[in-house]
């Protein structure tokens, strides 16, 4: 399967960008989650000494007490001791057990079914805890780290957007070069236009331009060979055929050598038709594939190029089930049948005609070629193997050619003897090669 | 008819004069295009027959100088190429018909004679000069609706005369569109074709003018 190059852009571009933001996420929240828990730290120490150093002033403090109150809202709570351990004040709301550690500093507990964030600080005869809810911090780091999430995964979501925008404006030099060198014939000059002045398309073009380049000049030396080919082979068979009607329309009808000249003159147009199917075929490999054509077009064709055939005119037409479709290999199609033609007229008795008849079925297109004449007596495949010479003498390189052909093409070439008498031979493609 | 065949194949160009020759055309073979032209520029040919494969030149170019030079004859090439933008090519050139190599003699003859018609304005293959009917693809000529027979040099000399419309020609064009350019006729071989075509086709068919050549004689 083809591998898209804007998905590879994409793709790459979003695992980068997911693994710096992962890794800034994680850093961020770290680095907060500590410098809170610092921070709530130093409060919680400094409302101990605030009130330690309050206890130790005045006298024994009880619960109620304002300074207390104030330093201890916003879920702080404050025990007071002496250093006995007796509870000598604590704040509203806190615990009724030891808050205070056996030493000074900080330290997590639990009392009562609950964690507690614990700072112990004495002073004089006093010792003061003071303590915040774990669960408290908790929730205000998870909230942070929420924020802190949304804010990201935002950002993640642009950039995407934004990545991609710009992945397919930058890219978009590339599907032009395409469509210029998907609409462009082989036997065009010139680079793709759209890749003037980019750097990173300029060097493809030309390296794809060198190709063509190649590609036209192997076909117009391939071209020019055959050409030469049917020149020099061409001429002096059009003069051993022209010799031969000279020398016929020198002689009377009741020369002895009359039939010996028409059997050369035979042989010399079934010199030339082998010719003419050779030249078709070493085309057809030069030639680019050629673009859809209607069925009925590729008929018209096939039908034209019997001009000069005398028994043409046999030629009848039942193609209404073909109307409106086309054909994708239109240029292989029309030899193919044109092969058919040529080999039904061959074997057609004269006064007898030839049917073109255009059938479809559920997945399959038909062109039938049926002919009034003895039908065949060999096996379809050995009749159209190359070389092959049938039991009337014939070579079958017009069936080769149209089985070769069609194998090209996508489609097969079948013979039936018809029940009637004669050959039915058929030309079928899928439906998904028609339209 | 007379037909200037520019074809450098010996063996084609002598099958193709001869076979022409036997159905009633005269032909001058060359086998250059060099020659071509300079048959062209000396004797007024009906049609040419030009290969395209010449040696000394490419038929096509040829074919398109002569054009620019004032060449008006119908042309047919002789083409072994029969891609179909060759054929468009040959077309454009100044060709008014081509022929694929190898083609069927019978077909060259009727297609020149097409183009022979073609190129007097004349839809009517059958030539009609007062009671005399003239097929000239057939080589066969009517008096009156009564067939009659005409050998092959009476045929071209009629023909020759007909196609001319009245115009005077000269013993030697005569002679030229008779015999083409063979050596050695005798010098009153012209004249006894000529009293052989009065003797069937009655005396008034060619006009002599006193020291000028002849002319088609008018209408009966």
């Amino acid at each position: 399967m083809a591998r898209s190059l804007r998905s590879r852009v994409l793709w790459l571009v979003a695992l980068s960008l997911l693994s710096v933001w992962l890794l800034l996420a994680l850093w961020l929240h770290n680095t907060v989650k500590q410098h809170l828990g610092t921070a709530l730290d130093q409060r919680l120490a400094a409302s101990a000494r605030m009130v330690a150093s309050m206890a130790n002033a005045s006298a024994p403090v009880l619960s109620g007490n304002p300074g207390l109150q104030a330093a201890v809202n916003s879920g702080l709570f404050c025990q007071v001791m002496n250093v006995r351990g007796e509870i000598l004040a604590r704040s509203g709301g806190a615990p009724t057990a030891h808050l205070a550690s056996a030493e000074d500093g900080f330290k997590e507990r639990s009392l009562e079914g609950e964690r507690w964030r614990v700072y112990t600080v004495s002073e004089g005869q006093i010792r003061v805890a003071t303590a915040e809810p774990m669960a408290v911090r908790e929730s205000l780091l998870s909230t942070l780290a929420w924020a802190l999430l949304v804010g990201l995964l935002l950002a993640l979501l642009g950039a995407w957007l934004a990545v991609r925008w710009a992945v397919s404006r930058g890219l978009a030099p590339l599907d032009a070069v395409r469509k210029e060198f998907e609409a462009r014939p082989v036997q065009a000059e010139s680079g793709a236009r759209s890749a003037a002045g980019i750097t990173e398309l300029v060097p493809l073009v030309a390296a794809l331009d060198g190709w063509a380049d190649q590609a036209r000049q192997a076909l117009l030396r391939e071209r020019r060979l055959t050409d030469d080919l049917a020149h020099e082979l061409r001429t002096p068979l059009a003069a051993l055929k022209t010799q031969l009607q000279v020398a016929r329309l020198k002689l009377g009808p009741e020369e002895p050598a009359m039939a010996a000249l028409t059997a050369a003159e035979n042989a010399s147009s079934r010199m030339a038709d082998n010719l003419q199917q050779l030249l078709s075929l070493a085309r057809l490999d030069g030639l680019p594939q050629s673009r859809p054509r209607p069925v009925r077009q590729v008929i018209d064709e096939s039908v034209a190029q019997l001009a000069g055939h005398p028994q043409r005119l046999a030629v009848q037409r039942d193609d209404q089930a073909c109307a409106g479709m086309t054909l994708a290999a239109a240029s292989l199609a029309t030899l193919a049948l044109r092969n058919l033609l040529e080999n039904a007229l061959r074997y057609t008795p004269e006064g007898k005609k030839v049917w073109i008849r255009v059938v479809t079925d559920a997945s399959d297109l038909h062109i039938h070629v049926e002919d009034q004449g003895p039908g065949i007596t060999d096996n379809p495949a050995d009749l159209c193997a190359r070389g092959h010479r049938g039991d009337r003498g014939q070579t079958g390189l017009g069936l080769a050619i149209a089985a070769t052909v069609m194998a090209r093409s996508g489609g097969q070439l079948t013979l039936e003897n018809r029940a009637g008498g004669g050959l039915c031979a058929s030309l079928s493609w899928p439906l998904t090669d028609t339209a | 008819m007379h037909i200037l065949l520019i074809e450098d194949d010996a063996l084609l160009g002598d099958g193709i004069q001869a076979g022409l020759q036997a159905m009633g055309f005269t032909v001058a073979w060359v086998t250059l295009a060099r020659d071509g032209l300079a048959a062209w520029k000396s004797v007024d040919f009906d049609a040419l027959v030009l290969d395209l494969g010449l040696p000394d030149q490419e038929g096509g170019e040829a074919l398109c100088q002569w054009r620019e030079a004032g060449l008006t004859a119908p042309v047919l090439i002789l083409t072994a190429r029969d891609a179909v933008q060759d054929r468009i090519e040959g077309l454009q050139r100044g060709a008014d018909d081509y022929l694929i190599k190898p083609f069927d003699l019978g077909e060259l003859a009727a297609r020149l004679q097409v183009l022979l018609r073609r190129s007097r304005g004349q839809a009517n293959p059958l030539i009609e000069h007062g009671r005399v009917r003239v097929d000239p693809f057939r080589q066969q000529v009517w008096l009156a609706d009564q067939p009659v027979e005409l050998q092959r040099r009476e045929m071209a000399l009629l023909l020759a005369l007909l196609q001319s419309r009245g115009r005077l020609l000269t013993a030697d064009q005569l002679a030229d569109r008779v015999y083409g350019w063979v050596d050695g006729v005798e010098s009153n071989a012209l004249a006894v074709h000529i009293h052989n075509l009065r003797r069937k086709l009655g005396s008034s068919i060619v006009e002599t003018v006193r020291g000028g050549g002849y002319r088609l004689g008018a209408p009966l």
